[in-house]
């Protein structure tokens, strides 16, 4: 019981600072609308179905990737990060409540009003419960891959910084807002290597939907991002000298 | 606590190169020293955040380096300028380290309160840190540090910024900590309140340690035992011991008598006669600075 403390102690912290600075929630939801509207207005139905799944794993990849790599980053600096090294709390039980601390306001309060926007889109519940925990492992791979690159960087005095431009550059440069089959060859190909590309393609196979690659092929790419970014982050986030 | 010649090299440079004591259980222990000693260093050592290159250190009887795991179950860590996420109110700030360390909600909240009133935080619980003074918010640190139940306590100058009365406030449960059986490590610049407060002192200059012991006996080691704030221009005699500070001196002397005959025979302004304390032991120990 006392590891789901920890992790809950973790979470809890971030929990009341997002309580707090309550915008960053709002400004999720209005996403939501916004997206919806956009996606209704030029695509219909049809585009609306794709939006859904992209916005999904979009918003767990940015939980991750911005958020929760966010925090840790400010943890290092402020002194958390070394004050929590020399306690009981691991590694992992850090990493998880720093996840759950951004994922719960920012990803579970909008998936109301993305249930609502499936739903009018004629998503099956079953095929939106794989997206959303697809989302999940989304979040996991942003968090691994911005983790990477933050933990890297030798005086991080502004990581957001690094992190938004980031986040830009995975979701609205590659086909994940768009398909990829609007791409020409090698480009087509080459997108399925680009892993928010992957994992929303992933998610349109999950849900029945068009989708320009194998199921296998995204998932290879998937998992071979997260390792790959596993691998890097662990081989920086030091632990003292775990 | 005990620590045998320990070393940690920055790249190619020793930032710690020979730190050796032994501390009490049950006991509030300070290491002092000049900015860049390796008083940090020393702590971040103890407190499994650093491993050392040399040397090596135990705390309960654990191995830091081997026994890391059993150490980090039994201390509690407050490092240098540490800081927290503003928007947290005090009472939040102790209910989430304590959860941190596994300790359930309705639990932590019990024993925040208990922390809080200790550090006459209390009546500002509900406060969001941003609105606290420098002081206050420091001493809110301290109560989420103090509040984790560990054996040992390590904090990193923790009453740097806090005002005169805030300072003696932590050192009082900072005693209190100790009286019921913890064993309190701190680290400060300000050797007034170490005198007061430590059970023992650690001096360390330029990464070794130069005096370990008992404030008291520190003091009784130094050769001096009054000394006088004076107001001269000119030169003093090369046998008269002082320190010179502009045109203030400090000049001492081995008793009371012999200060004041002294003074007469100087012919100088005199601002004060006082007992020598423990920054003039600091400053001949780790100064090297020869009055």
């Amino acid at each position: 019981m006392r590891f789901l403390w920890r992790i809950a102690g973790v979470a809890y912290e971030q929990l009341v600072v997002f309580r707090r600075q309550w915008m960053w929630i709002a400004q999720s939801l209005v996403m939501v609308v916004c997206f919806t509207i956009l996606a209704s207005a030029w695509g219909g139905l049809e585009a609306l179905r794709h939006m859904t799944v992209a916005l999904l794993l979009a918003s767990g990849w940015g939980v991750g990737l911005n958020s929760a790599a966010q925090w840790i980053g400010y943890d290092r600096i402020m002194g958390e990060y070394e004050r929590r090294v020399a306690s009981p709390l691991t590694p992992a039980e850090y990493i998880l409540g720093s996840v759950l601390g951004s994922f719960i306001p920012l990803f579970v309060s909008e998936l109301p009003l993305v249930l609502l926007v499936a739903a009018m889109a004629g998503i099956s519940l079953s095929g939106l419960l794989l997206v959303v925990l697809l989302s999940v492992v989304a979040t996991f791979l942003g968090l691994f891959l911005s983790l990477s690159v933050i933990l890297r960087i030798k005086n991080p005095m502004n990581i957001s910084a690094v992190t938004n431009p980031l986040y830009t550059v995975t979701t609205l440069l590659p086909p994940v807002f768009y398909s990829p089959l609007v791409l020409p060859e090698p480009l087509r190909s080459l997108c399925a290597a680009i892993p928010t590309a992957a994992l929303v393609d992933m998610g349109k196979a999950l849900t029945g939907h068009l989708h320009a690659y194998p199921l296998w092929v995204s998932a290879l790419s998937v998992a071979a991002w997260l390792s790959a970014t596993l691998v890097l982050m662990l081989k920086k986030l030091e632990w003292g000298h775990e | 606590m005990v620590a045998r010649g320990l070393g940690k090299k920055f790249g190619s440079v020793w930032g710690l190169r020979e730190a050796t004591f032994e501390l009490e259980k049950k006991s509030v222990s300070v290491l002092a020293g000049p900015n860049g000693a390796g008083k940090t260093t020393t702590t971040r050592i103890l407190a499994t955040y650093f491993k050392p290159d040399k040397g090596e250190a135990y705390v309960c009887g654990f191995d830091v380096v081997r026994e890391y795991r059993e150490v980090r179950r039994i201390i509690a860590y407050m490092p240098q300028e540490y800081r927290v996420s503003l928007d947290l109110t005090p009472e939040e700030l102790v209910v989430s380290s304590l959860m941190k360390r596994g300790v359930s909600y309705s639990d932590a909240k019990r024993e925040a309160r208990r922390w809080l009133e200790a550090l006459g935080m209390w009546e500002l619980r509900g406060r969001r840190l941003w609105l606290l003074s420098g002081g206050e918010r420091r001493r809110a640190l301290v109560a989420s540090v103090l509040a984790e139940p560990a054996e040992v306590y390590f904090l990193d100058e923790p009453i740097t910024g806090i005002d005169v009365e805030g300072r003696y406030e932590v050192l009082r449960v900072l005693r209190e900590v100790a009286a019921q059986g913890a064993t309190v490590f701190m680290t400060t610049h300000n050797l007034s309140e170490a005198q007061v407060a430590a059970d023992t002192v650690v001096f360390i200059s330029a990464g070794v340690t130069v005096a370990a012991g008992n404030p008291q006996k520190l003091l009784e080691s130094f050769p001096w035992r009054y000394k006088a704030f004076v107001n001269s221009r000119g030169e003093l005699p090369g046998d008269v011991p002082h320190m010179r500070l502009g045109d203030r001196l400090v000049v001492y002397a081995r008793a009371r008598e012999e200060l004041y005959e002294l003074l007469r025979e100087l012919e100088v302004d005199v601002h004060g006669v006082h007992e020598v304390n423990l920054e003039d032991v600091y400053l001949q120990m780790v100064k090297r600075w020869q009055p």
